[in-house]
């Protein structure tokens, strides 16, 4: 069961973060750092709160050093006692549930609008969480190897896509840097550090790693490739559409994809492949979440994973058809963003420092 | 066995209601009006409108605009497209027109008179009349289509000088509107007189930052079109307020640096012969200065070209000086042209479409700032220099 | 005091509406019931799915559907095959010859082609007799390594008193092997069913009395055919050399071919009632233990009472039968077993088919073709993408044109939208059926291309697709663009190198036809990732089936999309584990 070539390499690790980070977020990203910070000087924010983010997971790393082979739902026992790990248990399931939750109802809305409008949501979402059932189903090799196959098809179509809106690029719009001063960009941080939301999954992906004294550089390798994708996205859209022009649109980077046409090259229209590769990506973290919440349940109830995962799927649509509208669904996307910030930005910190004071968990070999 | 039997039915039948509702979405493609250009009007109801409401077809609107749709192609029953592969008689598009006061409504009105929806997937040009636009501002016009999830923000906006229906009307047969209109703008490339192409997300953009913008126009005659000209609009209201002719335009495509392609015509001493230059590449440069309280900009032309065409008769060789002469002589029309739309910017428009308020945006952000609130009617007050330089790199393919 | 009575009376009130209202949005919060029933088929669907998976796989194992059968399997025990069933079992053969030849003549004796030599061996006055099978006899080999060494040299003097007065048995026997047969092959059957087995195959039994049991000498002669370039894996360069039916041929072959002293063969006979030689060969110091190991278990585990092709042994012994993704290759051509062996896989040979089996076989295998190897490196890489890019196009394609014409038309270009809005007028059906009328006869139209005769085969098959396609654009069934994507589909599937992938990518096609149908293009991204989910959770024989393509790797990656350079591909494939992964040894 534990043979050695069954375990995550360090690249699959990394393709888990990275699958994970990119997520419904792409879309809105622009819209919702612009709308902070006012300025188009948002792109210095994301690669400040890149580098932050990248602190506190090497805090996280460390915390899952000193106990290896165990996820998180197993070792806050030893840390903090059985009542608060309980407890922190199930607010770390009730999160993974709400961010697929959150994650299906995005995809749902974007592919009801743009590609299939008469159909029913539950009929997008019902086949979409079946897949995702069959999938995680096979355990997390299966799906670390479906995410090294799903990742360089993404960037590299994506980079693609990207560049090839270059014609409507003009430089003007993202000047002045730092026109405004430094404020903006502080201003910024916030809604950039919620785009991160993802590299938390090494409380789990740690415990399977063959390697895991490389967890650090899965880790900042799976920080690094979103952190590009997204400056190259905010300097892309920003740059084509103006911060004027992309306040009022709902979905900005897919509106950028819309606002071209190359006539000649095979396909005029381009939105279709950032669909495809989106709906990609919304899968790769749906299941991730799907299968986190499942792992967390089995190993706090100490039983076994699969009726889990059957008895999470409708959990998880009910809680996705909750919010009424478009401004609900935002709502609830900040709301788990805020919360993750604090459950793990400073979670880990303080269990770090409480293992060390109580001297639990050993210190990595 | 029959337990089984009995579980299997029941599943089975709960499957197949999931799919008796069919497939939901799909629409196949020949099913559906594509319509490729749109127009809107000031309201006037056309015959058939009038009838069927005399017939009681009416429902409770104000006749605000009339809106035009281009549909392509033109179906044509089936012997004679197997009949006649070269040249297709008659038109190759329709044109429906339908007048209300709410364009959502109206498009779904054409649902009723068509036996195929309309899809906007494929729109290219929307062309508005500049008298539609005195009255409602791009902003209220414009609104349906920045929503609608069908039209794609790539689309194109004209303004047209007569009705938008007559721009998009065309006696050539097998041409259709929308597409030749596109296909004029795409020629930018080969003239300066003619505005970079408007796409509506970038008219999003600048409609929200509250400038005043420019659109291209067009003027229809004898069922031909030509572009001559643009519409300004109020960055406030965003209603028309104006347009500039050819010549103006000209002068602005100096100063904005878009002239990179193109021909500018003078008359060289001594007496008066035609010369043209043609513009291989140009470099403009706004500076704005800062002195205190005081704002001024500075603008510094440089262009490459060649010498196309000289009229002189008897023909008078390319020397040095004569080339120097010519520069010279080109630099004055420019400045001349240049000087035209300056003086329309700021005294008989009061607006400012050529991006001075940019470079102001970007080198003094602060200054930018306080400015900005009317800065339309603050840079009439703003002193403009500007100097044009020319380079003739060499007079084509024959020495003389 | 009453004040402050109101004040919390106030104060409670207030509570109680807050509480109320908070109840009251909470509640407006929660679904309809809808939802609700559609998350209990959410919640349902996988419950079935599971149960329906592990009852088919469980019937899959006992062999049958019905739960009798199952049980009266599980109840029997596994009787053990020592002993002989059937006819004239188990009995055995005595050295009276006189006694012997009459159990013979009366059971398998009957048998009309079996013939019947009776001789004394010259010497001696023991009588002996060859007992052989008119159609596979050797006549050559028998007339002059058996009859001519027994009866006309027969017994030298000083010798003769072993055959008069044999101490055992057994001193009979020795004498008899080591000094009077001159063949290669010799073997014993103790027993009569042994021995008619052994001659209804083609072995040639010598009876001799004192001698307590039957001497099989020579083998069958059977005829063969020569060794000719295989049909189904025609390549423009490389050994033009094809496996036969005879085992013994084919291990000769690979032995010449790529054997040094460390090739191993080993073999099995598998079959209940029709026994037939199975060789398992691997290169011992490049092959992993555990997949040697685990192959000859599986071969041991076969049930069936003939093979009748190396097919029968493919499916029994394959991962998983319920994929639509072969698990095992199987090829014709010496070359291919060879450089398979070197990579550290084994192979697997049957009496009776050309077709030899490789194991573990993977993703990147299937589109794979030797000639990749034995042109250059250049050639070899285009060659290779340009097979990927035709199976992209032949899984996809129809799947993609049937979500573009029926869901998204605003995501084609804008004049390709028009042309087919003009042509597809008139046409009756949706994109779905016309795509599955054109596919259905065109998979009818290759079938029956199969069992033309030579010369009308290909002529027929051009014929047939330019003809049909035609007119059915002109009778208005099918728009023309559709023949077009149907034409380049057909053409991508043929590029497949292995006949037995092009097969899967046409089942899938279909497949992914009907997921376009009901959502679009949604649909053709759901069903990649389904395939896409099925192919990681295969695995044969402990390889995970997308090796090389996952995990990263980039020595695998050299042999996968690309091919490199030749001097480049030092190791031998991780996925396999071998022994010795350094090729240039």
């Amino acid at each position: 069961m534990n043979r050695k070539q069954d375990q995550l390499t360090t690249v699959q690790a990394a393709a888990f973060i990275i699958n994970y980070m990119l997520g419904a977020g792409i879309l809105t990203l622009p819209r919702t750092t612009v709308t902070a910070a006012g300025t188009p000087d948002v792109w210095i924010s994301i690669l400040l709160s890149g580098l932050l983010v990248m602190l506190m997971g090497i805090i996280l790393v460390t915390l899952c050093r000193r106990f290896p082979g165990k996820t998180v739902f197993q070792f806050t026992e030893e840390i903090t006692g059985k009542w608060i790990a309980y407890v922190l248990g199930v607010i770390i399931i009730a999160y993974f549930l709400t961010i697929s939750a959150f994650e299906i109802r995005v995809m749902a809305d974007v592919t009801g609008l743009y590609l299939l409008e008469g159909t029913p949501v539950w009929a997008i979402v019902m086949v979409f969480m079946w897949i995702g059932f069959y999938l995680i189903s096979g355990g997390v090799n299966s799906m670390a190897r479906l995410y090294e196959i799903i990742l360089p098809i993404t960037l590299i179509l994506f980079v693609l896509a990207i560049f090839l809106s270059s014609d409507l690029f003009e430089i003007n719009n993202l000047r002045p840097v730092l026109g405004e001063g430094i404020m903006p960009v502080i201003k910024g941080l916030k809604p950039t550090t919620l785009a991160y939301t993802g590299y938390e999954i090494m409380f789990i992906v740690m415990a399977f790693m063959r390697n895991p004294e490389k967890g650090k550089k899965a880790m900042v390798w799976g920080i690094l490739i979103p952190m590009g994708i997204y400056f190259i996205t905010l300097v892309m859209v920003i740059g084509s559409l103006s911060i004027e022009g992309m306040k009022t649109r709902t979905w900005p980077t897919l509106d950028l994809m819309r606002s071209f046409e190359i006539e000649g090259l095979v396909f005029e229209r381009f939105e279709s492949l950032l669909l495809v590769i989106w709906i990609m990506q919304i899968f790769s973290t749906f299941t991730i979440t799907h299968y986190a919440a499942s792992l967390g349940c089995s190993q706090l109830f100490k039983k076994k994973m699969l009726p889990f995962m059957i008895i999470l799927l409708p959990i998880i649509y009910i809680i996705a058809m909750i919010p009424e509208n478009a401004n609900d669904t935002f709502k609830l996307g900040d709301a788990v963003g805020y919360v993750s910030i604090y459950l793990f930005g400073i979670g880990p910190l303080l269990l770090l420092l409480l293992s060390m004071i109580r001297k639990k968990g050993g210190k990595y070999n | 066995m029959s337990r089984f039997r009995r579980q299997f039915t029941i599943l089975f039948t709960l499957l197949l209601l999931v799919f008796t509702s069919g497939c939901w979405s799909s629409k196949e493609i020949e099913d559906l009006s594509v319509y490729v250009g749109l127009g809107l009007d000031v309201a006037e109801e056309s015959k058939f409108e009038k009838s069927i409401n005399a017939q009681g077809g009416h429902y409770p609107k104000n006749n605000n605009f009339t809106t035009t749709v281009q549909i392509v192609p033109r179906i044509a029953p089936k012997q004679e497209t197997q009949k006649s592969t070269g040249a297709s008689e008659g038109q190759a598009f329709l044109n429906e027109r339908l007048t209300g006061d709410s364009l959502f409504q109206v498009f779904r009105q054409f649902a009723l008179r068509r036996d195929r929806p309309l899809i906007g997937h494929h729109l290219k040009v929307i062309v508005v009349s500049h008298e539609l636009t005195k009255k409602y501002s791009l902003e209220q016009l414009l609104d349906f289509i920045l929503r609608d999830n069908d039209i794609r923000p790539s689309s194109l906006v004209l303004v047209s000088h007569g009705t938008a229906f007559e721009a998009l009307s065309s006696l050539e047969p097998g041409e259709i509107p929308a597409f030749y209109l596109k296909g004029v703008v795409a020629n930018s490339y080969r003239s300066n007189k003619i505005l970079p192409p408007v796409s509506l997300a970038k008219l999003d953009g600048k409609m929200q930052s509250g400038a005043s913008f420019l659109l291209q126009n067009v003027i229809t005659a004898e069922g031909e079109h030509k572009f001559s000209g643009a519409e300004i609009y109020k960055g406030e209201t965003k209603k028309w307020i104006g347009s500039f002719n050819q010549i103006e335009l000209e002068g602005l495509s100096w100063i904005t640096g878009e002239a990179q392609e193109g021909a500018v015509k003078s008359y060289a001493p001594p007496n008066g012969h035609t010369v043209t230059y043609e513009i291989k590449s140009t470099k403009s440069k706004i500076t704005p200065i800062i002195q205190g309280d005081n704002i001024s900009f500075h603008v510094k032309i440089e262009s490459e070209g060649q010498l196309m065409e000289d009229w002189s008769a008897p023909e008078i060789p390319s020397t040095d000086k004569y080339i120097q002469e010519l520069e010279v002589k080109f630099a004055d029309t420019i400045k001349e042209q240049i000087h035209q739309v300056m003086g329309k910017m700021q005294n008989t428009y009061r607006v400012e479409v050529a991006g001075f308020g940019e470079q102001l945006r970007i080198k003094y952000p602060k200054v930018w700032k306080k400015v900005k609130e009317n800065w339309d009617e603050t840079f009439s007050q703003i002193p403009v220099t500007y100097d044009v330089k020319l380079n003739i790199k060499d007079s084509g393919s024959s020495t003389d | 005091m009453s004040n402050q009575g109101n004040n919390t009376q106030c104060y409670q009130e207030s509570l109680d509406n807050g509480v109320s209202r908070m109840w009251a949005k909470i509640l407006s919060y929660l679904p309809e019931w809808p939802i609700w029933g559609q998350a209990f088929l959410l919640f349902l669907i996988p419950i079935l799915y599971m149960k329906g998976y592990q009852w088919l796989r469980s019937s899959l194992k006992k062999g049958t559907f019905s739960n009798k059968d199952q049980q009266n399997q599980d109840a029997s025990t596994n009787s053990s095959s020592n002993g002989e069933s059937g006819n004239y079992a188990n009995i055995r053969l005595t050295g009276d010859y006189a006694k012997d030849l009459i159990s013979v003549k009366a059971t398998f004796g009957q048998n009309s082609d079996v013939r019947i030599r009776e001789f004394t061996i010259t010497g001696t006055n023991t009588p002996a007799a060859v007992i052989f099978v008119e159609g596979l006899v050797d006549h050559d080999r028998l007339d002059t390594h058996i009859f001519t060494p027994l009866m006309i040299r027969g017994v030298p003097d000083t010798e003769r008193a072993i055959f008069e007065e044999p101490r055992d048995e057994n001193e009979l026997k020795a004498y008899v092997k080591s000094s009077l047969l001159p063949v290669g092959e010799l073997q014993e059957a103790e027993t009569l069913q042994q021995a008619a087995q052994a001659v209804l195959t083609g072995k040639n039994a010598l009876f001799i009395e004192g001698v307590a049991s039957a001497l099989l000498v020579g083998s069958a002669k059977g005829k063969s055919r020569s060794l000719e370039e295989p049909v189904s894996e025609a390549l423009l360069r490389g050994p033009r050399i094809g496996f036969t039916e005879r085992l013994s041929d084919n291990t000769g072959i690979l032995r010449q071919f790529g054997g040094n002293n460390e090739l191993f063969m080993t073999k099995h006979q598998v079959g209940a009632r029709v026994k037939r030689d199975l060789v398992i060969a691997y290169i011992a110091d490049i092959a992993n233990v555990d997949l040697v190991t685990e192959v000859e278990r599986r071969v041991q585990n076969l049930d069936m009472d003939i093979m009748l092709e190396s097919g029968y042994v493919e499916q029994l012994i394959e991962d998983d039968e319920l994929s639509p993704f072969q698990q095992i290759q199987n090829t014709e051509r010496p070359d291919r077993v060879v450089s398979g062996l070197l990579e550290g896989r084994v192979a697997i040979l049957l009496d009776g088919t050309p077709f030899a089996l490789i194991v573990p076989s993977t993703f990147s295998m299937l589109l794979q073709s030797p000639e990749d190897y034995y042109e250059r490196w250049i050639p070899g890489t285009f060659l290779r993408m340009l097979r990927f890019l035709a199976a992209t196009i032949a899984l996809l394609a129809p799947a993609l044109y049937i979500s573009f014409i029926s869901f998204h038309p605003g995501l084609i270009p804008t004049k390709l939208a028009l042309t087919i809005i003009q042509t597809r007028q008139g046409v009756p059906f949706p994109s779905v059926i016309e795509a599955l009328i054109m596919e259905t006869s065109i998979e009818i139209l290759r079938e029956a291309g199969i069992r033309l005769p030579k010369p009308i085969g290909p002529a027929m098959g051009i014929v047939g697709g330019l003809i049909i396609g035609d007119a059915a654009v002109q009778a208005g069934i099918v728009s023309p663009f559709l023949v077009i994507v149907v034409a380049v589909t057909a053409i991508s599937s043929f590029s497949i190198p292995t006949y037995s992938a092009g097969i899967t990518l046409r089942i899938l096609r279909f497949v992914g036809m009907f997921s376009a149908a009901i959502y679009g293009l949604f649909g053709v991204v759901m069903f990649f990732l389904l395939l896409c989910s099925h192919l990681v959770r295969l695995k044969s024989f402990g390889v995970p089936y997308v090796t090389p393509a996952v995990p990263y790797s980039l020595s695998d990656w050299k042999d996968f999309f690309i091919r490199a350079p030749l001097g480049m591909m030092r190791k031998r494939p991780s996925m396999m584990h071998p022994k010795d992964p350094d090729r240039k040894k």
